[in-house]
């Protein structure tokens, strides 16, 4: 059951949430990755087309969301930098709510870099950890194939040193050959870095996103997943974490941002979406941002995106792409 | 929940070459616009943004990690953000 706030904000004019990719090309090679980082970054007349977007829509606005994604977002850190203090400078002069983040590897998340963006306002970041050094450096690797952790361990233990509001959430990637190595890095976790109240963990299953890599045989069942969480937190995670989801498990009438109408993705090419996975399907192309800041919209292509309104279904709202692959709206 | 949202006719909502939403149902669009959705009760997917709350928070209130007196100037801070 969805809350009338819900589907308010789900379908708010007052509220405009963009996912840019700055770049589709990332300096990661994940084993499981679906993307093919086949696009580079973000050209001058996208970058002129999305600022002139957010301009346009700013004075219209109550909550602006920016949300940076890839590829990895700051291999494009010259395009953040122009495109993020543009929306963050427009927002504070229209009075409109302004929310900023990343969903970064975080292994050029320097210090100094994190401070510079909290200066922008971009103050929310997700970086994600496949266990201690010993797992998380045999699936996210460079493109070079050497292993990430301690730089990435080193960055987060950084921030802590930050005066000031952010949120980070680390995010754990489970699957079934790393639960002990998850529950050692969550071990150090919750005596070094949760003991500040602006980090978060959130839990993850990893998912066949990439058939043809061998990880597919290590996705958990739903309830080998939540034992396993049970196991790597000692039963201690709701304790640590009262009232978040610390899952998409635990995640109750979530509507997601490709099911709404206010949500838009951005691609380095120009190319409007709705959901960051299925950015090989055509089903995904809706439309085109122009260079006036104006917007080519396929509505045939973008409406299907919106259809679990139609009964409040909640799969369908939860994941509009799957209902997309099965055929169904409910 | 407001019988407007019980069904909605996704066919009649259009966004537009300038960014802006249409509403064909200007009943529905009336509805959208009265909903407070701001509130401390947000669910998961909206969880994120400056916690301002001023009052007592709760498991339910998903709006911010805080629990407790939410009053209090140690207890605002930044919400996480949990939609991926």
């Amino acid at each position: 059951m969805f809350t009338d706030a819900a589907v308010a904000a789900a379908l708010s004019p007052e509220r405009l949430s963009l996912t840019v990719l700055p770049t589709e090309k990332c300096n990661f090679r994940c084993t499981y990755c679906y993307e093919d980082f086949a696009i580079g970054r973000m050209r001058a007349p996208t970058i002129r087309g999305l600022k002139a977007l957010i301009g346009n829509r700013v004075p219209h606005l109550r909550h602006l969301t920016l949300s940076w994604f890839g590829g990895e977002p700051l291999l494009a850190l010259p395009v953040v930098m122009d495109v993020g203090a543009h929306a963050s400078s427009l927002s504070r002069q229209h009075g409109v709510t302004f929310n900023a983040g990343f969903t970064t590897n975080g292994y050029l998340l320097t210090y100094d870099l994190f401070c510079r963006l909290l200066e922008i306002d971009h103050n929310e970041f997700q970086i994600t950890l496949d266990g201690d050094e010993e797992w998380h450096d045999q699936t996210r690797i460079q493109a070079n194939r050497r292993g990430t952790f301690n730089v990435i361990w080193k960055n987060v233990l950084s921030y802590k040193r930050v005066e000031g509001h952010f949120a980070i959430t680390l995010r754990l990637h489970v699957h079934r050959d790393n639960i002990e190595s998850v529950r050692r890095l969550y071990k150090r976790l919750h005596d070094e870095v949760l003991v500040d109240s602006r980090f978060r963990i959130y839990f993850h299953k990893i998912s066949n996103l990439n058939p043809a890599e061998r990880i597919g045989e290590s996705v958990l069942g739903t309830k080998e997943y939540l034992d396993a969480i049970d196991y790597i937190t000692d039963r201690n995670s709701t304790r640590d974490m009262p009232g978040v989801p610390i899952s998409e498990e635990h995640l109750q009438s979530y509507i997601c941002y490709a099911a709404k109408p206010n949500s838009l993705i951005i691609r380095a090419d120009g190319r409007l979406g709705k959901c960051t996975v299925a950015l090989h399907d055509s089903r995904n192309d809706v439309g085109q941002l122009n260079e006036d800041g104006s917007l080519s919209i396929i509505d045939d292509k973008l409406r299907p995106w919106f259809e679990g309104f139609r009964d409040m279904s909640e799969q369908a709202l939860g994941c509009p792409w799957s209902m997309l692959n099965t055929g169904g709206s409910s | 929940m407001n019988p407007t949202f019980d069904k909605i006719d996704p066919s009649g909502i259009t966004v537009q070459a300038d960014g802006s939403i249409l509403f064909n149902n200007r009943t529905l669009r009336r509805a959208v616009l009265d909903t407070p959705t701001d509130t401390g009760s947000q669910i998961a997917a909206d969880n994120y943004g400056t916690c301002t709350n001023s009052s007592v928070c709760s498991g339910t209130n998903l709006d911010c990690a805080n629990t407790g007196d939410c009053s209090g100037a140690d207890n605002l801070g930044q919400c996480g953000k949990v939609i991926w």
